[in-house]
């Protein structure tokens, strides 16, 4: 469906003809293990054209390669996935940055698509751009309903599939996976935080569009509508923290607290800032040793032995307060997610939208 | 020489593949082993012991071979290259 050129036949996408309407296109695509299951739009060289041209960039830039095949990303190819997912031109940009994000070295993504464990990137977005494009970070923003988020976290699963080979019981070798597989994408909701926006926390302007991505596994509902201290709430989220069976217990990393409007709140109206809500996390976050099997222990033991300096202590979910970090998101209502991550392998990248492209992977 | 469980045979199948190396030695461990106590996880490395040696020191041609008609016909999921 790409256009062919002469450049570099090796980058462009092969055109393919399909006789037929919709239904043919996508029993077609779906045949060829192209998609996630879903129908797709039809990626006809018009649309794919449109999407190519919103970004800036050149039909055949090399983005980077996929893991775990290690297929090579264009833009163009790029462009076509972020067609058949459902997105307009305008959110494109925000896809190649998460894409370039994803296949930066930190964040790990042979991990994250070859593990067992279910774990999906979550695309996070701030700035200006997140409302000119229409990404819901109120009422149900990490739900269905808005194109915007469902498509552009679609476009990213789809290159992961497609270009990256990440096809379930092949290459992605999940063992139950999580919904958020199909799409994960969301916007802080910067005029409901009480603190600095996350980007600006982490060093970029306010109007600046960045987007954060995150390995993630599926999320925890935290419903507080009884606590009216900052003291009650941190009690609350803090032990919410700590199921034996996520990953934290055993590779520690960077973890993910969604707070909603409400809570994030009560907690700014005592003066704790995002540094201190994290520090009083870290020391309610904290696995009893009974809740562990005594096999689970020796793992730690090997994996973390900073816990075992003191055997009575109960293990910590993260090694340190700053690892957990903190977004506002969702509209009004008393519930935060904590969203575990995948271990200490996988780092977050946070990404200028539109920014110097990543370094490319060698062969 | 690539050594797995069963349970990841075809993700390294699949990158050999990818990177133009259809007769990588792949020398698979029956899944699961994570939870074997250290005696039987000995074992286990035991049972591939000599296939790691012949995909070590065997003789190329044959090495080759060998690997390569174990490698299963690829499948709609990952014979397509689509962008």
């Amino acid at each position: 469906m790409g256009k062919s050129s002469q450049v570099d036949e090796s980058l462009t996408a092969k055109p393919v003809e399909i006789e037929g309407d919709f239904e043919d296109v996508n029993t077609y695509f779906l045949e060829h293990g192209w998609g996630d299951g879903l129908p797709v739009v039809p990626p006809t060289q018009a649309r794919v054209d449109a999407m190519i041209e919103a970004s800036g960039r050149n039909r055949l830039d090399v983005v980077g390669r996929v893991a775990p095949r290690w297929g090579i990303a264009t833009v163009e190819k790029v462009a076509i996935n972020a067609t058949m997912a459902g997105c307009r031109p305008d959110y494109f940009p925000v896809v190649l940055a998460a894409v370039e994000a994803v296949i930066e070295e930190p964040f790990d993504l042979y991990g994250v698509q070859a593990t067992t464990n279910p774990v999906a990137p979550m695309i996070v977005v701030n700035g200006p751009i997140s409302r000119r494009i229409g990404l819901n970070s109120g009422y149900n923003a990490f739900g269905q309903g808005w194109r915007a988020n469902a498509t552009i976290g679609r476009a990213l699963r789809l290159v992961l599939l497609n270009i990256g080979g990440g096809k379930p019981g092949v290459m992605d070798r999940a063992t139950q996976g999580h919904p958020g597989k199909y799409s994960f994408c969301v916007a802080e909701n910067e005029a409901e935080t009480p603190w600095d926006p996350f980007h600006v926390e982490h060093g970029f302007a306010r109007n600046a569009d960045i987007v954060t991505v995150y390995g993630a596994a599926a999320f925890i509902n935290i419903l507080d509508h009884t606590s009216r201290t900052a003291t009650g709430l941190l009690n609350m989220i803090g032990h919410s923290m700590t199921a034996s069976g996520n990953n934290h217990p055993l590779f520690a990393g960077v973890a993910l607290l969604a707070l909603c409007p409400e809570h994030a709140r009560i907690l700014s109206a005592e003066g704790y800032s995002k540094a201190d809500v994290s520090r009083e996390l870290f020391k309610h976050a904290r696995v009893p040793r009974a809740h562990l099997s005594s096999e689970c222990l020796d793992l730690i033991k090997r994996m973390r032995p900073n816990q075992f300096s003191d055997e009575s202590r109960d293990i910590d979910v993260l090694d340190r307060p700053e690892d957990l970090w903190i977004i506002v998101t969702g509209g009004g209502g008393p519930h935060s997610s904590f969203i575990p991550g995948y271990g200490s392998s996988v780092q977050p990248i946070i990404r200028e939208i539109g920014g110097k492209p990543a370094v490319k992977r060698p062969m | 020489m690539l050594i797995a469980s069963t349970e990841f045979a075809s993700l390294g199948y699949g990158e050999a593949a990818a990177f133009g190396l259809p007769s990588l030695p792949l020398v698979l461990v029956q899944h699961p082993f994570g939870t074997l106590s250290p005696e039987k996880a000995r074992l286990a490395g035991d049972d591939i012991m000599d296939e790691v040696v012949f995909a070590a020191t065997g003789p190329t041609q044959e090495v080759e071979k060998h690997f390569r008609e174990r490698v299963p016909k690829p499948s709609k999921m990952t014979q397509d290259d689509h962008g």
